[in-house]
């Protein structure tokens, strides 16, 4: 019977008893994160992934605002010229977004316009799995943002690689061969003892820990479930450490949103390894009395990403992260009796960061062509924008990570 | 524990194999028997282990009945040691109920 600690220190002499290599890897990681000497590496450029689920409606969040059709199709929720944050050729951001005007003034802020793919799928459910997976025909395998991170793995395996800040995995970071840790609280990424984080020693930890150690390698499943205990202890502690040393350096929002975004920003401050966050932020779905909660959302939105940016410039890592947000689809250019819009075609992306080429990427869909029943059509394939980040950013070739080659946009330099 | 009701995470559903064991849910899981095993009103009342003999019979009573009894010596030892550290029955029951679930032989099962 072989234990863990054998496991680990006999290394490489006993992968052939039955032994995995990717068991060995998973080995490694517990490994490296006990080794005193272990020093983080350059974590490299960030990507933090932002979805606004429920299908936003880009028309009212990048208004073209001196289109008639735009005004004709929308007698109720077109927003008004004076209000509106005029940015560049006749398109405005939505009045709740000063952050992001402010953004872009400073040169911070790229949008990709007529973002969409080809037969449009208006189902949530349907077009987020098609973002996700970055392929219409869902016959990739996981999801786009799974195996870039399968390619940006290092032989340290740091256990933030890709971190997500919710319940679950969200499917476009999904792989089996990468490990994404998913938190609301950093409070909860840790074992508790009658409700609070364990202490050091503490003897039921310490017994539960133990047994693990001696759970046998050579068992079903045994590398996996040792190491990966021991990556989630010795992760939990760096979480803890990164936490402790975190000082923000701006007010962040008191939303869900806000406090999500102030985790992500202590991971990337506190140098665990992090190359591509993930957040949410739902109910964009307004299909009634659009005004108020669009309102609400896109200014969560922007004064979550507006201090998430500026505390990330204060701490000195604004040149390594670049924000993107996506939402499944659109909406319909004209409204509906209910003061809302129903499920649409393309959609705008923003781009935010330090390094982002400030403007206005893709073509603007022409209002008076509208394809299915009233829908934008889309001017630029989603896999253009996937494939300028993976490439021009995270810095792994795009090509084969998205079945075929896309034309890349200008938002980074190449 | 990263599976919320109604909300799979692609139309495939949840993943399966291996995915179920992260960092993430480790503690997900041991939390979730912290909440479960130690709740507001004190321990879970576990009348087959609290009723035990001796701390040995306790631990026997729960490896029995969750694991078949289906466990390595050292293990076993060590939750045994664990709950002679503990005198009183109701929370050394609990006690050892928590390791039982928290072991990595019952995740596997």
């Amino acid at each position: 019977m072989i234990s863990r600690r054998d496991f680990v220190k006999g290394g490489v002499a006993l992968v052939s008893i039955g032994t995995t290599a990717h068991s060995l890897l998973k080995g490694a990681v517990a490994f490296a994160a006990q080794n005193p000497a272990y020093v983080a590496p350059d974590n490299g450029k960030i990507l933090v992934l932002v979805q606004m689920a429920g299908g936003n409606d880009g028309l009212n969040t990048l208004v073209p605002y001196l289109d008639p059709v735009y005004r004709s199709s929308r007698s109720v929720l077109a927003l008004p010229e004076d209000k509106v944050l005029p940015l560049a050729e006749g398109f405005a951001l939505h009045p709740a977004m000063s952050g992001f005007k402010g953004l872009w003034d400073s040169g911070k802020l790229a949008v990709v316009r007529g973002v969409g793919y080809p037969q449009q799928n208006y189902s949530h459910f349907k077009s987020m799995a098609i973002w996700q997976s970055g392929d219409p025909d869902l016959a990739l395998r996981d999801g786009w943002l799974g195996r870039t991170l399968e390619k940006l793995e290092t032989a340290q395996h740091d256990p933030f690689l890709g971190f997500n800040i919710g319940t679950g995995t969200p499917a476009e970071m999904y792989t089996e061969n990468v490990s994404i840790p998913s938190l609301q609280d950093q409070a909860d990424y840790a074992v508790k003892v009658g409700g609070k984080s364990a202490a050091d020693g503490e003897p039921r930890t310490a017994t539960l820990m133990k047994l693990y150690e001696q759970y046998p390698a050579s068992s079903p499943y045994g590398a996996l479930l040792e190491t990966t205990v021991q990556t989630a202890m010795s992760s939990s502690k760096s979480l803890a450490g990164a936490a402790s040393a975190y000082k923000p350096a701006v007010t962040y929002p008191a939303t869900s949103f806000g406090s999500g975004l102030s985790v992500l920003a202590e991971a990337i401050v506190g140098n665990l390894g992090m190359r591509v966050g993930h957040i949410t932020l739902g109910g964009f779905d307004t299909h009634n009395n659009q005004l108020a909660e669009q309102e609400d959302l896109l200014k969560s939105l922007d004064e979550g990403l507006t201090a998430f940016y500026q505390d990330l410039e204060a701490q000195g890592k604004a040149d390594d992260v670049l924000v993107l947000t996506w939402s499944e689809f659109g909406r319909r250019v004209g409204e509906n009796a209910n003061g809302g819009t129903d499920h649409g075609a393309a959609s705008v992306c923003f781009a935010l960061g330090k390094q982002v080429q400030k403007g206005l990427y893709g073509d603007p869909p022409d209002l008076s062509k509208l394809i299915d029943n009233g829908n934008t059509p889309f001017t630029t394939d989603f896999r253009s924008v996937y494939a300028t980040v993976i490439e021009r950013w995270l810095g792994t070739p795009a090509d084969v990570l998205l079945g075929q080659k896309w034309a890349q946009l200008g938002f980074i330099a190449a | 524990m990263g599976q919320v009701l109604f909300e799979p995470p692609a139309v495939a559903g949840w993943p399966g194999g291996a995915s179920w064991l992260s960092s993430g849910t480790f503690f997900a899981r041991v939390n979730f028997l912290d909440a479960l095993l130690y709740n507001q009103r004190g321990p879970l009342a576990i009348p087959a282990a609290a009723g035990a003999a001796s701390p040995e019979d306790a631990v026997d009573a729960v490896l029995a009945r969750l694991v078949d009894a289906n466990i390595a010596a050292a293990s076993r030892d060590g939750i045994v040691a664990f709950a002679r550290s503990i005198s009183n029955p109701q929370n050394r029951a609990a006690s050892v109920a928590y390791l039982v679930l928290g072991s990595p032989e019952y995740q596997l099962i």
